[in-house]
């Protein structure tokens, strides 16, 4: 196992199992980073910390139940989020006050092809489609679609659900209908 | 993952709404521990956070054409897009064109929906085939239909006049609640 290898291996010789532990894990605590803290560079922040603290615990015997692996990169990635959402709230206000945003630079998320995506929402069903806009862009939970649209929140769900496959059917290989 | 489920038992539904934040905290943490642990149901989040911000990235660069909301013209224009509206009354045409600075055109059609089934909106030329025919279409109000078209898109259509039939069912009987004249002048300049 991964992290046993690492926890019994002299620090540093173990370079491969760390690699393979962090190409398992990272995209995870990746998600994780941008599903609480909203923000791709935050996210990759996080990405960092975590594996920085997981890499130095297993190399010092300190992760106590290695088979638990998973469950500690959470805790850790728990943890951690909530240091870096107070750190960026304060450099947001700090960056709202002082910095001229037109020099900063945001890393860019890997996409699919847009041209595709573009081609398969526009060819959606208008219900479907407009139920993708509103999840997606106008970042909208069940309840206030449902309100929206006059729809039960069960049924706003089971049709968001739906729509989302039949975009990624037409997105990742299907035909635009 | 197969259509629904991972082999463990996770289910895409749940993580569609995982990543949403339509759970609960406690669902919302259940998800994350067994993400955690499953390697198919981490893919699968992946792919659903893709999906998504590509719908949004389609979005944002107006390059959509769809039936929307008050809510969405609102995030649109906090978003900064450049809208041009314009509002269209049953049995009435009515002059549009798309300007350089435009971005998105929206079109407004008024009538009374109320009580209808399965609203359906056909966009033709006067002289024409059917260019597009959206059935059961979502409504948010009864007495608007609102509906976004991308600006470059637009512009590429040569002058025309358009029709745009609204249909829906009441009773069981197909009915035409409203039809819409469009003069389309094409793409301006200034």
């Amino acid at each position: 196992m991964l992290a046993d290898a690492i926890g019994s291996a002299a620090p540093g010789a173990a370079r491969e199992e760390e690699a393979e532990l962090y190409r398992r894990f990272a995209p995870r605590v990746r998600l994780y980073g941008l599903r609480h803290l909203r923000d791709v560079a935050a996210a990759q922040d996080l990405v960092q910390e975590v594996f920085i603290v997981l890499i130095e615990r297993l190399r010092s015997g300190g992760v106590r139940n290695v088979e638990a692996i998973g469950s500690f990169i959470l805790g850790t990635s728990r943890t951690i989020a909530v240091d870096l959402r107070r750190t960026h709230h304060r450099r947001e206000r700090l960056t709202e006050t002082f910095a001229d945003r037109t020099i900063s630079v945001t890393q860019r998320e890997p996409m699919l092809d847009q041209a595709r995506v573009e081609d398969c929402l526009n060819s959606l069903p208008p219900r479907d489609r407009m139920l993708l806009v509103l999840t997606f862009y106008a970042e909208k939970k069940a309840v206030d679609i449902a309100s929206d649209l006059q729809m039960a929140a069960g049924t706003v769900r089971v049709a968001r659900h739906r729509a989302l496959m039949r975009l990624r059917e037409c997105v990742t290989g299907g035909t635009p209908q | 993952m197969t259509a629904d489920q991972c082999a463990r038992g996770g289910s895409l539904a749940n993580l569609i709404d995982y990543w949403i934040g339509d759970l609960d905290q406690v669902s919302a943490e259940r998800i994350e521990a067994h993400v955690f642990e499953c390697r198919e149901c981490a893919d699968c989040l992946a792919e659903i956070a893709t999906l998504g911000a590509a719908v949004k990235e389609t979005v944002s660069g107006a390059r959509i054409h769809s039936i929307v909301t008050d809510g969405i013209l609102n995030k649109f224009a906090r978003d900064g897009l450049r809208m041009r509206t314009f509002s269209a009354e049953p049995g009435t045409f009515i002059p549009c064109a798309v300007w350089p600075e435009d971005d998105l055109i929206v079109t407004r059609l008024k009538g009374d929906f109320t009580g209808y089934e399965q609203l359906t909106v056909v966009l033709k030329a006067t002289e024409g085939p059917e260019l597009s025919r959206d059935e059961d279409i979502p409504l948010a109000g009864a007495r608007e239909i609102i509906m976004v078209a991308s600006a470059a898109h637009l512009r590429k259509l040569p002058l025309m006049r358009l029709q745009i039939r609204v249909s829906g069912t009441r009773n069981g009987l197909e009915q035409t609640i409203g039809e819409y004249g469009l003069e389309h002048g094409g793409a301006m300049s200034r």
